[in-house]
């Protein structure tokens, strides 16, 4: 996008005005990814917030040729794996609460169950990590297969799998609730 | 087909919002981090290229024939008064000047909002609020809120964090700064379809319809003022049998422009009850119990309370209300006998308070029934304060 070209260059010039362009445009979208993985809003902001200060540190060297988002993606994705190890967390129960919301507020106008996205977010929780980064990067962060099997440093097939299987474990989890 | 076969949609429906506090965190922080690495001006000055080239008076009459040239050229191109069409970066921008916003939302409905208004400071950190609701009106600044009760006669004063994270929460559903920006960030989604109108007549809005399909199938339409390119008002639509039926709008009256210098203070009659939360002893106390065993615990006694029809007691286990409040209450000759059972309290991460569910057994001239109930509590000022009930 030509956008982020602009936002690109101007932020390697040091410009504050773009960094925090860039933080406003990808805020959201980094937060839903982080939240998606790691299943904790406070950690998930922390994640986001941490992604940005080092992307601001890293004003002066910065050399990206590819895409921004996906680049803040990836930040994003190896925090949580950092969280992720340094946790090792047990999978949360269904009754966790998940701050979702509507992406089409207002409260008094509820259009989409938060109910029903308290139990979709929880039931990625219950998933094996590996299945719930692959189903996260694929429909959250709009990745393809094979950019995710290059992450994950697994064949296609083996991502095919876990996509599969992941998507299985929750139609079954959710179909008795929803 | 059942809900979770279109688990694909379910998940990408999945949105987070930023909170103020994370922005306020990174915009703070990212500041800190670029100033470490602004580039220094270079003391030593580069050869002066230009200064070189003009010496010679030919490259000088050469340099002033281009200039010439360059100024008639953009005399046409300014003559031809060529407006660039409306883009929605353009109320972005125009967003980021906001300082203090004044809107109304439309119907008025019980229990809810029906008019703002907000102050920020220089970091867009809100300093002040006003929110008129058809039975309160509630001001929150300087880490304080009042809530004047109408219909009780009677102002609650709170000092609380967890009451501006509520307060917050509600504003940021219309803040057209975040409304526009999660409108820029749909444009190019599958689901979505962004139609800009530019005004035909002088003084006319431009209209910004943006239809979502999918389920459900929800429409927003924007008008944004030409001239300042401010969204000025924001109407929601849903898809029923066929037609957008239309379910709301909030008007955005005034931007950086608080008409009344004392917006933000309550003007109440002088004989109304003023209760000081922050002084007062309301509500249980946690001890050694877990949040979930204090939430169960404050609505038991709550119940038992009003069983016993022990009005005082039950009045100040609820947060903002006068002694007898219960009692006041037209519960139309309803009487609580007996508690039947309590839920396991669930937390929300967002404000911090617990839903207690609850089902207890109604009395009403003679004839019992079953009720269910939800409460929701919370502790009052901070972490370390009682819990107290703040709805049911």
């Amino acid at each position: 996008m030509i956008e982020d070209e602009l936002l690109k260059w101007k932020f390697k010039s040091g410009s504050k005005d773009a960094l925090r362009r860039i933080y406003e445009k990808y805020r959201n979208y980094l937060l839903t990814l982080a939240m998606a993985l790691v299943n904790d809003a406070g950690l998930a902001e922390d994640i986001v917030h941490d992604v940005f200060v080092t992307f601001a540190q890293s004003s002066g060297t910065f050399k990206l040729r590819g895409s921004l988002k996906s680049y803040l993606s990836t930040c994003t994705l190896n925090r949580c794996r950092d969280q992720i190890r340094a946790r090792k967390r047990q999978p949360l129960s269904l009754d966790e609460d998940i701050p979702m919301q509507s992406d089409f507020d207002p409260p008094d106008k509820r259009m989409i169950s938060e109910e029903q996205s308290r139990q979709v977010a929880g039931a990625m929780a219950q998933l094996p990590y590996e299945q719930r980064e692959v189903i996260a990067l694929h429909l959250n962060a709009a990745m393809k297969l094979r950019q995710i099997a290059g992450l994950q440093n697994v064949s296609v097939s083996t991502i095919k799998g876990r996509y599969r299987y992941g998507l299985q474990k929750l139609r079954s989890a959710l179909n008795g609730r929803l | 087909m059942r809900p979770a076969d279109n688990i694909n949609d379910l998940i990408k429906k999945l949105q987070l919002r930023a909170s103020a506090d994370l922005d306020a965190r990174v915009h703070g922080d990212i500041s800190e981090a670029l100033a470490g690495h602004e580039k220094p001006q270079s003391v030593r000055s580069e050869p002066n290229i230009w200064r070189t080239i003009m010496k010679n008076p030919i490259t000088k009459l050469a340099a002033a024939a281009v200039i010439l040239i360059a100024v008639a050229i953009s005399v046409t191109i300014l003559d031809k008064s060529v407006t660039p069409a409306y883009a929605i970066e353009q109320t972005i921008e125009a967003n980021r000047g906001l300082w203090f916003i004044h809107l109304k939302i439309e119907p008025s409905t019980k229990g809810h909002v029906d008019e703002m208004w907000v102050q920020f400071d220089d970091n867009r950190q809100l300093t002040h609020l006003r929110m008129n609701f058809p039975d309160k009106e509630v001001v929150w600044y300087e880490g304080r809120a009042e809530v004047w009760f109408k219909a009780k006669k009677h102002i609650a004063v709170l000092r609380e964090k967890d009451m501006l994270a509520r307060l917050r929460m509600s504003y940021e559903s219309f803040d057209p700064k975040r409304i526009v920006e999660e409108l820029y960030q749909t444009q190019g989604s599958e689901n979505v379809q962004i139609v800009i109108q530019e005004p035909s007549v002088e003084g006319e809005p431009i209209t910004i319809t943006m239809t979502k399909k999918g389920s459900p199938n929800v429409r927003a339409v924007f008008e944004v003022d030409p001239e300042t390119k401010l969204l000025q008002q924001e109407e929601r639509y849903k898809l029923e049998d066929g037609e957008y039926k239309f379910l709301g709008r909030t008007r955005y009256l005034d931007y950086n422009n608080p008409a009344d210098s004392e917006i933000f203070v309550l003007k109440p009659p002088a004989d109304l009850i003023r209760r000081d939360q922050t002084t007062q002893d309301i509500g249980l106390a946690q001890g050694a119990l877990s949040d979930e065993e204090t939430a169960a615990k404050l609505v038991r006694q709550f119940v038992e309370a009003a069983i016993a029809q022990d009005y005082t007691k039950a009045s100040k286990l609820i947060a903002n209300v006068p002694a007898g409040w219960v009692e006041e209450q037209p519960y139309q000759g309803e009487q609580v006998v007996r508690l039947i059972s309590l839920g396991k309290p669930e937390l929300n991460a967002k404000t911090g308070s617990l839903s207690v569910p609850c089902q207890v057994e109604v009395e009403k001239d003679g004839q019992t029934s079953v009720q269910s109930i939800v409460f929701r509590v919370q502790q009052v000022q901070g972490r370390s304060g009682p819990w107290k009930i703040i709805d049911f």
